[in-house]
């Protein structure tokens, strides 16, 4: 059964096309890596997905709902957290996750919820205040609230120390229950080695659909092939490789 | 409804936080209301002057015309002594000089001859320069007149009485303007961050996938805000009332009902700037040159309206605080004129719905 259902999708910015008729399923209940390199489009399509951005083409089916016509109604089963997320730094741990508890409508047991995330020690201090693992860890919290039946997290794990990340990780799949989708966006090949499904994007367009495992064993190797299937690293072009070997001219 | 109180507890939660918008709200009026008392002395130009002539000797009507071929003075005739109120207290005219039916015949017997001056003491300086123009005015056209041969002086005896503002203490309309200029503070100044900064800071993105409509996100910004302003005000009048001791003469309930009024189109000036830029610094900047400046500048309480150049008296037309300020005097000097309060709210009213309705409709739910 699938909870996305995506059919010749574009979007473009202007002349710039950041989804190029992409064509996608996501299937319930499973946890699928949406991966790609920076400006591959893996934000645009999330906020597509979930109705902020309208396509220029192509048709969605989220949950039933049309995200074009039914944000407001399809916003009732998702937790979406941006790559921004929208923490108030000047509230408190307790008062971000009571206020989205409330703009959700779900009622909610904060004490489980702030033992389970390791913050409750911190409750009562301002969000602004917090460690960036901390600040995923609570805007993460805030996204589960309610236990959508569909999770985006738009790379939860950017800027986050490895054992945060494993946090995070492990956040998500205790909280969820086994009929709770997640699309998870991330640059991270090795995070995405362990999903059930990895859904690589180039350009705008779907390169890889599958499970992670089928296209490597290991999350090394599963580096490797995505990399090569986005056209492989040439040394000689990349920007870092030129900076490296960039030598003063002799004056 | 519970969506609403959420947004609302959150935003007064913040504003209770950031202490810029105390300061706006309460530091601001004690600094401004000092200044105003001890630091701002007003000049004016061109007056509009009211005649009223008792007198229908041919000769007192070349005086009448020679108050309207002054340069500084321009002049409209009047029949009764109530539609000369009426324009004092519209600010049509700025005084008035009221010719008795025994002007001319004192004249003649070489008699003095007395010219009734009203001034308008809302407005002290201007009401000092009504009654040394017309003193002017009525001396120069004797010399030329045909009693010039008769002059024993002083043959015309100007007496002025001064309407509202009897002690001609300017304080007492400036320092009450200075709660116009609070309140554009808090309306446009504050309101035009507060969208803003959901946008840069990414909050909106998030509240955009709840179950936050376009009326809660209106509304959780109107509402703080107004609490906050109608806070401010109170403590202003009661700085204005009992520390610098103004006389208001007018009633506090529409006092306070105009004020609301005024602060909800001030409200709606700076969301609409705050939801069309999206940009925080951009929004501070164009808050202040299009509802600050303004405000300070065109609304009649620095510089008098009728003696800015023509484009700029029209201009005038569409700045709240121009409404709010002619409110004010006159509430607190006149004790508050039904067709005044009638008129400024309209206005206010009218604008500050349109206003509303273009912040709701411009409010995105979506991304662009």
């Amino acid at each position: 059964m699938q909870t996305v259902t995506i059919k010749n999708l574009t979007k473009k910015f202007g002349s710039s096309v950041a989804i190029d008729n992409l064509s996608l399923n996501i299937e319930k209940g499973k946890i699928t890596g949406l991966i790609g390199a920076d400006g591959a489009g893996k934000t645009t399509l999330l906020r597509t997905i979930i109705g902020l951005l309208l396509p220029n083409e192509g048709e969605i089916n989220v949950l039933g709902f049309d995200p074009k016509t039914q944000k407001d109604e399809l916003n009732l089963h998702i937790g979406y957290m941006p790559q921004k997320f929208g923490l108030y730094e000047d509230l408190t741990v307790l008062e971000n996750l009571k206020l989205y508890a409330d703009l959700k409508g779900v009622a909610h047991d904060f004490d489980k919820m702030l033992e389970f995330t390791t913050l409750a020690p911190f409750q009562d201090r301002l969000s602004g205040a917090l460690s960036g693992g901390m600040k995923q860890k609570l805007c993460l919290a805030c996204t589960l609230l309610g236990n959508p039946e569909f999770l985006l997290l738009d790379e939860p794990s950017v800027g986050v120390d490895p054992i945060s990340r494993r946090d995070l990780m492990k956040m998500v799949r205790e909280m969820i229950t086994s009929e709770t989708t997640v699309l998870w966006s991330t640059a991270y090949l090795d995070e995405a080695h362990s999903f059930d499904t990895a859904v690589v994007i180039d350009k705008g367009k779907v390169i890889y659909e599958g499970k992670p495992h089928d296209l490597a064993p290991t999350p090394q190797e599963f580096e490797n092939k995505v990399i090569d299937l986005m056209g492989g690293y040439n040394q000689e072009e990349s920007l870092i490789a030129k900076n490296y070997d960039y030598k003063a001219p002799d004056v | 409804m519970k969506i609403l109180l959420a947004l609302i507890k959150k935003e007064i939660k913040q504003i209770l936080r950031d202490p810029s918008s105390i300061v706006i709200a309460f530091i601001l009026p004690i600094i401004s209301i000092t200044i105003y008392m001890f630091g701002i002395n007003l000049d004016s130009v061109k007056i509009t002057m009211g005649i009223k002539n008792d007198d229908n000797s041919p000769e007192v009507a070349t005086l009448v015309k020679s108050f309207g071929h002054s340069k500084y003075v321009s002049s409209i005739n009047f029949d009764n002594m109530e539609d000369i109120k009426t324009a004092i207290l519209s600010s049509k005219i700025k005084g008035a000089v009221i010719i008795p039916n025994d002007f001319s015949s004192k004249l003649s017997r070489g008699q003095k001859a007395d010219l009734l001056v009203i001034t308008d003491g809302s407005e002290v300086n201007t009401a000092n320069y009504v009654q040394s123009y017309a003193n002017m005015i009525a001396n120069q056209w004797l010399l030329t007149s045909k009693y010039r041969g008769k002059i024993q002086r002083p043959i015309i005896n100007t007496e002025t009485r001064t309407w509202y503002n009897p002690d001609l203490n300017s304080h007492y309309f400036i320092v009450p303007g200075s709660i116009a200029i609070t309140m554009t503070l808090i309306g446009i100044l504050l309101t035009s961050l507060v969208i803003a900064r959901e946008w840069e800071r990414g909050t909106m993105e998030a509240l955009l996938s709840t179950k936050v409509r376009a009326i809660h996100i209106v509304l959780g910004k109107y509402i703080p805000y107004f609490i906050l302003g109608m806070l401010s005000t109170a403590f202003n009048m009661f700085l204005c009332v009992c520390i610098f001791k103004v006389p208001f003469r007018g009633s506090y309930f529409m006092f306070f009902l105009i004020s609301g009024i005024f602060l909800f189109t001030s409200l709606g000036i700076g969301l609409m700037i705050s939801t069309a830029l999206k940009n925080q610094f951009m929004a501070s900047m164009v808050s202040i040159s299009l509802g600050f400046m303004p405000a300070l500048m065109l609304s009649g309480l620095m510089f008098p309206i009728n003696s800015m150049p023509v484009f700029f008296q029209y201009l005038t037309m569409i700045i709240p605080p121009r409404y709010y300020i002619s409110f004010i005097e006159s509430e607190f000097m006149a004790g508050g004129v039904n067709e005044i309060r009638l008129a400024n709210a309209f206005y206010l009213t009218l604008l500050g719905l349109l206003l509303f309705a273009g912040v709701y409709k411009k409010t995105q739910m979506r991304l662009q």
